[in-house]
């Protein structure tokens, strides 16, 4: 089977009804076919990493889950995570913060995006 | 070139279901194959055979059904985004026990790994957001 | 081979063209569809990109005239039919969607 490099891009809020766990199941899918994936976090998209306290099922609970599924590669936007006060160590799980050049680096190397 | 062609949007809240029809037409035009069209998220309702489009407007589902009939491309949309949104084959109908099924032919429902097939095995995937 | 970035939105009313502006390198093309065609009117284009001089920019000429802005766009938007689209699909990638 071809494996192919396949981005994960998430722009918008969550709690947006089911879109948000909608994005997370394709991306999990995508990991067990065993494809090159990675995620990345940009504009409102960093907050569905950010760690809400809540004892219900939220998306960034499910996102914790990532390195279960050997999906490490998890960038967030760096500009984007400043403008809203936030750093990495506020996420739910270990992720890399991207420079605008990284970002354009990360988005030309994939064969695929896929958008949320 | 094989292309894979997603679709996000409904006809009530996007124009993404008549822009990627144009497109997918214009792909056939050019020579090109159609490998799967994967509607999810709001995609899934052009598959509803309910649906009933005022007069003067354009059926977006009715438009892909005939494409798709008239040049061999597979339609599909997401089981768990379907479901959610009440498009139901009989077998998801009688499994869940609901008064009708409403799957529009020739839709099919699949899982999400149809949709990561289409991008590995495509040269190109495009989705049409809502 | 260089990015196609999709916008489908209109520029005041999402971000779907100040994240593409951010995240796009020079070279790629943008195409603007649907309600994205905004982007290219002439004032907006000229406040809001003219400062990303490396990209190319296009508009779906199918969404600029259900708008009636044919007359009203940016002199560096180049206006395409949907063969050009699929084109330049193919002659791209990846392609990035922002909405």
């Amino acid at each position: 089977m071809t494996t192919k490099r396949i981005l994960f891009l998430v722009a918008h809020a969550p709690n947006r009804g089911a879109l948000a766990f909608e994005m997370l199941d394709a991306l999990l899918v995508a990991a067990v076919f065993e494809q090159k994936v990675s995620v990345l976090f940009t504009g409102d998209g960093v907050y569905q990493l950010l760690d809400t306290g809540q004892q219900t099922r939220d998306v960034a609970r499910s996102y914790r889950a990532l390195p279960t599924y050997d999906v490490n590669d998890v960038y967030v936007d760096k500009a984007a995570m400043r403008q809203r006060g936030l750093t990495v160590d506020a996420l739910v799980l270990p992720a890399r913060a991207l420079t605008r050049h990284g970002i354009r680096s990360l988005i030309a190397a994939q064969d695929v995006v896929v958008p949320d | 070139m094989k292309f894979a062609i997603a679709v996000h949007g409904d006809t009530t809240n996007s124009e993404s279901p008549h822009t990627a029809l144009r497109f997918a037409r214009a792909v056939v035009a050019n020579g090109h194959q159609i490998h799967r069209v994967f509607f999810y998220h709001a995609g899934v309702n052009l598959a509803d055979s309910l649906i009933v489009t005022p007069q003067g407007e354009p059926d977006a589902g009715d438009d892909w059904a005939r494409f798709a009939t008239e040049h061999g491309v597979e339609l599909t949309i997401c089981i768990a985004a379907a479901l959610r949104r009440g498009v139901l084959s009989d077998q998801e109908s009688q499994r869940y026990d609901r008064t009708a099924a409403n799957l529009k032919a020739p839709f099919q429902i699949v899982g999400l790994g149809q949709m990561i097939e289409a991008a590995i095995e495509a040269d190109r995937f495009v989705t049409f957001c809502a | 081979m260089a990015t196609l970035h999709l916008i489908n939105a209109a520029p005041h009313s999402s971000s779907a063209l100040r994240q593409c502006l951010y995240a796009a390198s020079d070279g790629d093309t943008v195409l603007l569809i649907e309600n994205g065609v905004f982007c290219a009117v002439a004032p907006t284009f000229e406040q809001n990109v003219s400062k990303a001089t490396g990209l190319n920019w296009c508009a779906l000429v199918n969404d600029v005239q259900a708008r009636g802005i044919e007359t009203r766009l940016a002199p560096s938007i180049v206006l395409v039919d949907d063969h050009a689209f699929v084109d330049l699909v193919a002659s791209h990638q990846p392609i990035v969607s922002w909405s």
